[in-house]
């Protein structure tokens, strides 16, 4: 059994319902792992609305790669991130703090570097994973393309 | 915001993906054989399951832990509620995986946990293990440097595992109090 249906059988989570919200009915290309939550989407390879969601292990660099070739060429995005599982910063990015503010003004500047704008974010660092973080993470941001 | 629930449906599932020492085989926990005559205390390090597969250990569990996965009284000797009141004298101290002591907590808050344990619990030797998903810890500076930072003091390193993939382990030794004069 998994992770998802162990702790929540077949309810969704707050971080769930934002994301079903957000997008409601419009089609959306869902990139993640959390199949039983994609269920739950109109899904379409083809839209440009994108859901990416890095719940796996990985470096920064793995991270910020993800990012970016996640939303190349879409409008709007909505990118969900554990935390927890960044192993470590692979980078010569220097961060002031581990928070994940720190982690979100990061992305900010690659996401504006692409042409993009984020216009949403959240994050729940006292988080001490109660609130699913590894089922939906908590770290997020919805944006979309600069022109529209 | 909901908080994750322990329920009659999923508490055995829970407790497994919690509690992942008792899923492990003998060799991939630590050799306890190598302290058959010393007082082993274990602090929520599913210690039932050590001692099945080894001897007679002293297992100190979270109360809430036991009321939440309902556990039998036999796998439990003594009840915390705060790791760093516990202040059982012992030879050696057992901290495996720990969810309720290590998850989610700051490179400050286990160095102040593990110095407050063992001056209180003063073990010759010190068995930790934790699994590097979920610290708390700063990930965008050199983590093993941070993380070799929560040693206490008086102890030195016997062995010292580091996966960023995996886990964290180490044994330490009490220093003696040695002196020439």
């Amino acid at each position: 059994m998994n992770l998802r249906t162990i702790q929540l059988a077949n309810k969704l989570c707050d971080q769930d319902r934002i994301i079903i919200e957000m997008f409601g009915d419009r089609p959306v290309k869902y990139i993640g792992r959390d199949n039983e939550f994609s269920k739950n989407l109109n899904t379409d390879i083809n839209s440009k609305s994108v859901i990416a969601v890095f719940n796996q292990q990985g470096w920064l660099s793995d991270l910020l790669g993800f990012i970016e070739l996640s939303i190349k060429n879409c409008e709007e995005f909505y990118i969900g991130i554990n935390r927890y599982q960044i192993l470590g910063n692979n980078t010569i990015y220097k961060f002031d703090t581990g928070s994940s503010e720190s982690l979100l003004k990061c992305i900010e500047e690659l996401l504006t570097k692409l042409g993009y704008v984020i216009t949403k974010s959240g994050s729940m660092d006292n988080d001490q994973g109660k609130y699913f973080n590894f089922i939906q993470p908590l770290t997020w941001i919805y944006g979309t393309n600069k022109s529209n | 915001m909901e908080q994750t629930k322990v329920t009659k449906e999923n508490r055995i599932d829970f407790f497994k993906i919690v509690y992942t020492v008792q899923s492990l085989p003998k060799d991939e926990l630590f050799d306890l054989s190598l302290y058959k005559d010393k007082i082993v205390v274990a602090v929520d390090s599913c210690g039932f399951y050590y001692e099945q597969l080894f001897f007679n250990v002293k297992k100190v569990e979270y109360i809430e832990t036991v009321k939440q996965y309902k556990f039998d009284i036999s796998m439990f000797d003594k009840l915390f509620t705060d790791p760093t009141n516990i202040s059982i004298k012992c030879d050696v101290l057992l901290l495996d995986h720990c969810p309720v002591i290590f998850k989610y907590k700051s490179v400050s808050e286990l160095k102040h946990i593990l110095s407050t344990m063992v001056d209180k619990m003063q073990p010759m030797h010190c068995l930790v293990r934790m699994n590097c998903a979920t610290l708390n810890d700063n990930r965008f500076t050199d983590r093993f440097k941070s993380l070799s930072s929560i040693l206490p003091d008086n102890y030195i390193v016997e062995n010292f595992n580091y996966d960023v993939r995996n886990q964290l382990s180490f044994k330490l030794l009490k220093k003696h109090d040695f002196s020439f004069n």
